[in-house]
């Protein structure tokens, strides 16, 4: 049988039936876009593991229970999952995952730093730490919307129902996403090379 | 009448209503492509160990 071949929804009705190696295809599948999902959010390995794991576990319990709405889609359904449980540990921590140096991390150092002597390795990783560290420097309504559209791939349409906004909301949402970037981007004069 | 259809190859507005084209400029897609290949490659995956954890506790249910 050739797992890679078929839909999300036939790997979930062959798990279902007991199939171990359809969930293993579903994870492979998607494990990037939701970890990474989750990861930029919380912006923490370990945690982003954790609730990485609990996610899954999440899925498959429902799906064992025969709980799963068929009417969804897979990776939507667990993105979702995922984000309530991304909200539910900020809540336990009393604290918004709304990052705005409020961890004692300055972008404009690290944008400060650039010592041209640096090889090109280390100035590409560079760059990719400054991106990372502008985007969660977004509000963090305006940083889930790009991670849904971006990382997970999801229509706005699945964003709005994800978030319990309208849809113009949430292209309101992407649009100051990029125009915020921009901004910084062109004050701290960062430049990607890819 | 005749319906005219103009195709985008615009990927943040693919299989979105023109009322959704409406909001991005021109200028704002265009940079949206350009960071997306630094997004890209800001994508992580989890450790194999995480997903030998959640394939065993599937498993043992």
């Amino acid at each position: 049988m050739n797992f890679q071949l078929k839909t999300d929804q036939e790997l979930v009705h062959l798990y279902i039936k007991g199939n171990e190696i359809a969930l293993s295809n579903l994870i492979t599948r998607h494990k990037s876009r939701i970890y990474t999902s989750i990861y930029l959010l919380v912006k923490d390995e370990f945690l982003a593991e954790d609730i990485f794991q609990d996610t899954f576990i999440k899925v498959i319990k429902t799906l064992k229970a025969g709980r799963y709405n068929e009417e969804g889609k897979f990776l939507p359904w667990v993105l979702r999952i995922g984000h309530n449980l991304v909200i539910d540990y900020f809540r336990k921590e009393k604290r918004s995952p709304v990052i705005t140096n409020g961890d004692g991390f300055d972008i404009f150092d690290v944008l400060g730093i650039h010592d041209e002597s640096i090889e090109e390795k280390m100035v590409k990783q560079q760059t990719f730490d400054d991106l990372k560290a502008l985007i969660h420097l977004l509000p963090s309504e305006q940083k889930e919307v790009l991670i849904m559209r971006h990382y997970g791939d999801l229509s706005f349409k699945e964003i709005a129902d994800l978030t319990d906004v309208s849809i113009n909301t949430a292209l309101g949402r992407m649009r100051y996403a990029l125009n915020n970037l921009r901004k910084m981007m062109v004050s701290k004069e960062l430049t990607l090379k890819n | 009448m005749i319906e005219t259809v103009t195709p985008t190859s615009n990927s943040i507005l693919d299989n979105e209503t023109d009322e959704m084209m409406s909001v991005f400029t021109e200028s704002e897609i265009d940079f949206y492509e350009s960071i997306k290949p630094s997004l890209n490659q800001l994508a992580k995956n989890p450790s194999s160990e995480s997903v030998q954890n959640i394939l065993n506790i599937s498993k043992s249910l």
